[in-house]
């Protein structure tokens, strides 16, 4: 295995997750869900009604439970946009075309146009990469393109001139306008077959020249700590970081979620609930693509579910318009009596709701 | 539909080394459990014969892998980015808490999801080329040139500019 392989092997055995597994039961669920849509799709009464037998004959845990269909009190569901039993499909955010690269074509910045200092340092791994600055300081646009040529001396110490290619790569150049700034890398290493043992240690070299493509040089002192030289001094090219992209507005972000739920409903049984979603803002919403859903309760046996909101009959929220979606989950048998917390979140950002439902006891006989 | 015999032995034993893996390939935690659930669902009714076959870690995989190619050509371009999620069932929060977790996870996405599933099954998964191939159903040299891009990628990834070893720099290792 080479270093590379060797080192994405660490990178990806330490970046996943320490744990993380599936249960049988949320397997179970997804074999019911998958024959259900098979179902579905013959389309026939008599499918429907072999789905429910299906689906009453699968227990979540401990064998057959008709009551998963049984359902207590539930909200007015006048108005309401049915509930489908569909997979939600992938979230799509909305996406921006890249920005043009920026302009290059200024006049070639020269020495007396720059005042340049010590940026930035970074490395690993026996790469060091200290930054130089080079503010424009003169009244016009210019730009610091390419690769300069550097020395770095030292009383008593031979020079060394920069070999252009650093192991680290660096964004493009830009125009520089007069208080904007360029960068440049200066790297240094400690592993070379000049050290084949590494160890730094080298004498250091305190002072850099730069001359620039346009003309003119730049000369700097590190004081403090100096350069390392024995495995030479490798330049990045000159650049400038590239500027944040705008994150792109999701309109499906602006809407509002809230929930109606009925005061109680019995462990065992499916929760009938609606989803409100709100339109606040002044220009229609539209629901294509369609989102998807997740909702959520923290019971015993956790519930957890994502579906595809019923879009077809709606298309669009209206501006200041709120549009009911009828939900269901089902209610785990073991959940304990008592305050039952649901959260719901479309597939946006942000689009979220929380509710409280009372659990009501199971009665103690067992219900066939 | 009873569940199959042995099934909840190997879910138990062998669904948290698939989470693990399918994070990699899909950066998403909610997707991860997605994708092994889905792959697991598939391998449920075929489980007898899949057992049979004395390899079932690595038939669940091939599905695992199958799906995630489907999944990514069906245009899921986009992460799902919910600035808040409903509660999770209460659990430790195993994914958490790593430093290189996201420059990782960028680099990943940067790569196209076959070259991707490469990396995860060669590199994570510890497969050999021949076995990688096997589960993704080309041939061993489209591993080898597909495995070659993606280091030659991930090399260049700004993300993780200064994580490779030292033997990276000089000899292009």
């Amino acid at each position: 295995m080479t270093g590379v392989e060797k080192r994405l092997t660490e990178l990806l055995h330490s970046a996943a997750p320490a744990s993380g597994a599936v249960s049988v039961e949320d397997v179970a669920r997804r074999v019911r869900h998958r024959r259900t849509v098979r179902w579905s799709v013959a389309g026939s009464a008599a499918t429907v009604a072999a789905v429910a037998v299906a689906v009453s004959l699968i227990g979540a845990s401990g064998g057959g439970q008709s009551s998963r269909l049984a359902t207590g009190p539930s909200v007015d569901l006048t108005g309401a946009v049915p509930w489908i039993d569909a997979p939600a499909q992938p979230y799509r955010p909305p996406t921006v075309s890249p920005p043009a690269p920026p302009a290059t074509d200024a006049r070639p910045c020269t020495a007396d146009d720059v005042a340049a200092s010590f940026a930035g340092r970074d490395g690993a791994g026996g790469h060091l990469i200290i930054d130089v600055r080079f503010r424009n300081t003169s009244q016009s646009t210019c730009v610091l393109n390419g690769y300069p040529h550097v020395t770095a001396t030292e009383p008593g110490l031979p020079d060394v001139t920069g070999t252009n290619g650093s192991f680290f790569p660096s964004a493009g150049t830009a125009n520089m306008t007069p208080g904007q700034d360029t960068f440049l890398g200066l790297e240094t290493d400690t592993y070379c077959t000049a050290r084949p043992g590494g160890g730094g240690g080298g004498p250091p070299y305190h002072h850099i020249d730069i001359v620039l493509p346009g003309g003119g040089t730049v000369s700097l002192d590190r004081h403090a700590d100096g350069f390392d030289v024995t495995c030479g001094l490798h330049l990045t090219k000159f650049f400038v970081p590239p500027p944040e992209q705008p994150q792109p507005h999701d309109p499906l972000s602006d809407l509002q979620a809230s929930l109606e739920t009925p005061p109680s409903v019995s462990a065992g049984s499916t929760l009938i609930y609606v989803a409100d979603l709100s339109n606040p803002t002044d220009q229609p919403i539209s629901l294509d693509p369609c989102p998807g859903y997740i909702e959520s309760a923290s019971a015993p046996t956790p519930v957890k579910e994502s579906y595809a909101l019923n879009c077809a009959p709606v298309g669009a929220i209206a501006a200041t318009r709120t549009i009911r979606f009828e939900m269901r989950m089902h209610i785990p048998a073991n959940t304990p009596a008592g305050p039952l917390t649901i959260h719901w979140a479309l597939h946006a950002p942000s689009v979220t709701a929380s509710a409280t439902v009372n659990v009501a006891a199971t009665p103690t006989s067992a219900q066939s | 539909m009873h569940e199959p015999e042995g099934f909840r032995e190997f879910v138990g034993a062998r669904s948290g080394a698939l989470v693990r893996s399918a994070w990699l390939l899909t950066g998403d935690e909610a997707e991860a459990e997605d994708l092994v659930q889905t792959a697991l669902a598939k391998t449920w009714s075929r489980w007898s014969g899949v057992v049979r076959q004395d390899a079932p870690e690595a038939y669940v995989r091939r599905v695992m892998l199958s799906t995630f190619l489907t999944w990514r050509r069906r245009r899921w371009r986009g992460e799902l980015s919910v600035a808040a999620v409903p509660e999770r069932p209460d659990r430790r929060d195993a994914f958490a808490g790593v430093d290189l977790r996201p420059s990782v996870q960028a680099a990943l996405r940067g790569l196209p999801p076959r070259q991707r599933a490469v990396i995860v099954l060669r590199f994570f998964d510890d497969l050999t080329e021949a076995q990688t191939a096997d589960v993704l159903g080309c041939s061993v040299g489209t591993v080898k040139s597909q495995s070659a891009k993606a280091l030659a990628k991930l090399r260049e990834c700004q993300r993780l500019r200064g994580t490779w070893d030292e033997e990276v720099g000089r000899d292009g290792g």
